[in-house]
């Protein structure tokens, strides 16, 4: 027998078998290749150095600033720094940029700065002195060592940072990040992405803040989570109690459980963590010594009051005259009625709204604004 | 022989239909992370009232590496009389102890717990270290960790919400380029965190503790008798504790931080193999609770369920191989005339073996890292070497039932070089 008469060794077998064997190779070729000459062999990228901070562009700019410009011993009228890219800064005494004007420059203001009408500043400001914006004019982003005003209508492109107060009146674009040290004091229909101050105002209120957190309360918190029904689960430290007569007894008197939501009694007390997994209504004057979460949306009706966090994966909405100690975290839209006071002086709270965030008429906020969406003042 | 062919038949259709429903979850968590919603985690909450932490770092023979974690934690942004440090050393032979030592004359919160008696390994130092730690939130780093800046903070906001009872952050590789191991490490990695973990914390399932780079609260963790020392994954089985007692596990994926992987494929097997047979034994713990539980909703089990199965899935595999060639050798294998049967068969050979290689590709194509996708086809040899020792290590822990034996925990090695 003779390699002819074999039908697995004749060339088109052969030829066969081969180009399977190619073609089953070649992606690992391309992963030899890879291994053997790396394109992509880093590891990834971590920011060791990264800290949270709410002012984090005006505070950045700034040490660019100090690490370029203000080293510089006598500054010329215009110097070359670098940001993410080589920029050319114009240094200037105190400077007022005409109606309709337009500079392409990055600025440096040793006094203070005045936008006129309709003028447009296209690179980043920084400002020793006060920082005035008139009347719908733009600027890219602005850094200053005193007051800022914004009048009507203004736009931010960026970000606006202040060491003291930021006053921005009705319908200002305030671009992804507005903060300052002092107050900041949003008019209706100004709009931003995020805003830290303290505190945030939307008018002017000064309420009566004197009032602290049991701490005894805290002891209180336990280990276990009870199931009261389907709906609510509570953690505290008499969650035993729950299972007797008495504590249902007890819960019977503070929740309404009904088809749509379940909510807390008008004026109830409450001094425990629940979570809810239907809608969760908190009703008028009530107080909530704890803090709280639902899986839908968070209602809570007039003039409540709560010492706690406040978490929900659908909408949180906080009515007039509601104070809330906590933090505010929803992972769609969060909408913030008149007269609510979010935190205390001296403390830091955020209201955080993944979607959207809507403010009311005079709110106070200590602290810290976001939304990936957009933050609206009504 | 009837009887036997029914069995051998019915194993390999259970067997398919397992390995679907585990395609269709690779490729849900891709489609995911691609297309759906993204939940955010709570990094951006800005909160002067943080709590005190604990940060606990296991030790045992860790001078390689004991040096670089401790000078890395000095340099957290956290307040400083708001944590302390509680290095472990753990029975250690070499120069940990004086390299703690030194940390702690010259850092007033570094506080080492030296144990030279009772019994070794990481549940029990982790046990010990509790029950001196000022803390309520612990926070723990294997030694070969590389903690940045800001990651306590970013771990510990997350016990704000008061359902949460652990959090895990993503682990990145720091060794990437050393050898094939570790480039494919590095993207199995990215796999699981950027794709898995992530994609759980956006529906709502059930993300897992970790162990390294997460924190829990000592409270809950004490509440349940702490960690079992005969456990090998004792942050598997806090995860499902947590779960079962009314507790949440979050995800975050922003809170980055560097560890060495193994470069020696011997260490790999070790390490897998630990990983398997822990898994294993908490399965075999978890799963009715898992199932009867009320605290947990109806697609919280089932990914509970399919997550504790995960690390059974290669041995199921494995004896499905002579299963099959039985079947075939018995002229049995018309099982596959069914028209249903045959098209899940061509389902999974058409997208299901290639679901985890999706997965980690997209998971590289997230992390804008592309090039790296060429290694993909290297994942067959990967997949193998998997298969072998998660088989191995789900076998011991059924074995270690039966025979009654306890495991011993086993460290993995270090290969970092000293600095200087």
């Amino acid at each position: 027998m003779n390699s002819a008469q074999l039908p697995f060794i004749s060339f088109p077998i052969i030829l066969t078998i081969l180009v399977f064997f190619i073609m089953i190779m070649i992606p690992f070729f391309i992963a030899i290749k890879e291994l053997l000459r790396p394109e992509d062999d880093i590891p990834l990228y971590i920011d060791m150095f990264y800290s949270k901070d709410p002012m984090y562009f005006g505070n950045s700019f700034k040490s660019i600033i100090q690490n370029t410009v203000e080293r510089l011993d006598s500054p010329p009228p215009s110097s070359i720094i670098r940001l993410s890219k080589k920029e050319r800064v114009e240094i200037l005494d105190s400077t007022s940029l005409p109606a309709n004007s337009k500079t392409k420059h990055m600025l440096y203001v040793k006094g203070s700065f005045h936008l006129h009408e309709k003028a447009v500043a296209l690179k980043e400001v920084y400002v020793k002195g006060e920082t005035r914006l008139e009347r719908k004019s733009r600027v890219r982003s602005v850094y200053c060592e005193k007051n800022i005003h914004l009048s009507y209508g203004c736009e931010v492109f960026r970000w606006v940072c202040s060491e003291k107060n930021i006053t921005a009146n009705t319908g200002n674009r305030l671009g992804r990040n507005v903060s300052c040290n002092g107050t900041l004091e949003l008019h209706s229909r100004c709009r931003f992405q995020s805003a830290f101050a303290l505190p945030v105002v939307t008018g002017e209120s000064s309420p009566n803040m004197d009032f602290e957190y049991p701490p005894e309360l805290y002891a209180k918190r336990e280990v276990k989570w009870f199931i009261h029904n389907k709906f609510l689960s509570i953690n505290c430290a008499d969650t035993d109690d729950w299972d007797t007569g008495e504590g249902r007894s007890k819960l019977e008197k503070q929740w309404d459980f009904n088809k749509r939501c379940i909510s807390l009694y008008p004026g109830s007390i409450v001094d425990y963590n629940f979570v809810a997994r239907k809608d969760l209504l908190i009703r008028k004057n009530c107080t909530v010594y704890g803090s709280y979460k639902s899986y839908k949306s968070i209602f809570i009706e007039k003039a409540a009051i709560i010492f706690g966090d406040i978490f929900a994966e659908g909408d949180i909405k906080i009515d007039d005259d509601c104070i809330v100690m906590g933090n505010v975290f929803s992972q769609s839209r969060v909408f913030i009625g008149n007269n609510v006071h979010i935190s205390k002086p001296g403390t830091i709270k955020s209201i955080i709204g993944k979607k959207f965030v809507e403010l009311g008429k005079n709110t106070v906020i200590y602290g810290y604004v976001l939304s990936e969406g957009e933050g609206i003042v009504k | 022989m009837e009887l036997a062919i029914l069995i051998l038949r019915t194993y390999t259709v259970l067997e398919i239909l397992i390995l679907l429903v585990y395609t269709v979850r690779h490729f849900t968590f891709t489609f995911n992370r691609i297309f759906g919603e993204q939940r955010l985690y709570y990094q951006d909450i800005v909160d002067s009232e943080l709590d005190y932490v604990t940060i606990l770092v296991p030790m045992h023979n860790e001078e390689k590496v004991a040096r670089d974690v401790l000078t890395q934690l000095t340099q957290i942004d956290y307040p400083k009389d708001k944590f302390e440090v509680i290095p472990i050393n753990d029975h250690s032979k070499d120069g940990t102890r004086e390299i703690l030592d030194e940390f702690a004359a010259q850092y007033p919160y570094i506080k080492p717990l030296h144990r030279d008696t009772g019994g070794r390994g990481k549940p029990h130092g982790l046990n010990d270290a509790m029950a001196l730690a000022t803390g309520n939130i612990m926070i723990v780093f294997d030694a070969d960790y590389i903690p940045p800046k800001g990651i306590i903070r970013d771990i510990a906001i997350c016990f704000k919400d008061p359902q949460v009872g652990a959090v895990m952050g993503r682990v990145i590789p720091k060794n990437t380029g050393t050898n094939m191991l570790t480039r494919l490490l590095d993207m199995e990695r990215s796999g699981g965190y950027q794709i898995d973990q992530q994609a759980r914390h956006n529906m709502v399932l059930i993300p897992q503790y970790g162990g390294t780079v997460g924190g829990f609260r000592k409270d809950v963790a004490l509440s349940m008798g702490g960690f079992n020392p005969n456990l090998l994954t004792e942050d598997t089985e806090l995860t499902f504790l947590l779960f079962l007692k009314g507790w949440k596990v979050v995800y975050a994926n922003k809170a980055e931080c560097y560890e060495e992987s193994p470069e020696d494929w011997g260490v790999r097997a070790r390490q897998i193999t630990r990983w398997s047979r822990g898994h294993t034994q908490v399965m075999l713990k978890s799963l009715k609770p898992l199932l009867k539980s009320k605290h947990l909703a109806f697609k919280e089990k089932v990914d509970g369920l399919l997550l504790l199965l995960i690390y059974l899935i290669p041995l199921i595999m494995i004896i499905g191989i002579p299963v099959s060639l039985a079947l075939f050798f018995l002229g049995e294998m018309n099982i596959f005339d069914f028209i249903f049967i045959f098209v899940l068969v061509a389902a999974y050979n058409s997208f299901g073996n290639f679901a985890p290689f999706y997965q980690i590709g997209t998971a590289s194509y997230i992390d804008g890292v592309t090039d790296r996708i060429k290694l993909l086809p290297l994942f067959f040899f990967c997949f193998l070497f998997n298969v072998l020792y998660i088989s191995k290590g789900a076998a011991s822990a059924f074995l270690d039932i039966i025979l009654k034996r306890n495991p011993e925990w086993q460290k993995t090695a270090r290969f970092r070089k000293q600095n200087g």
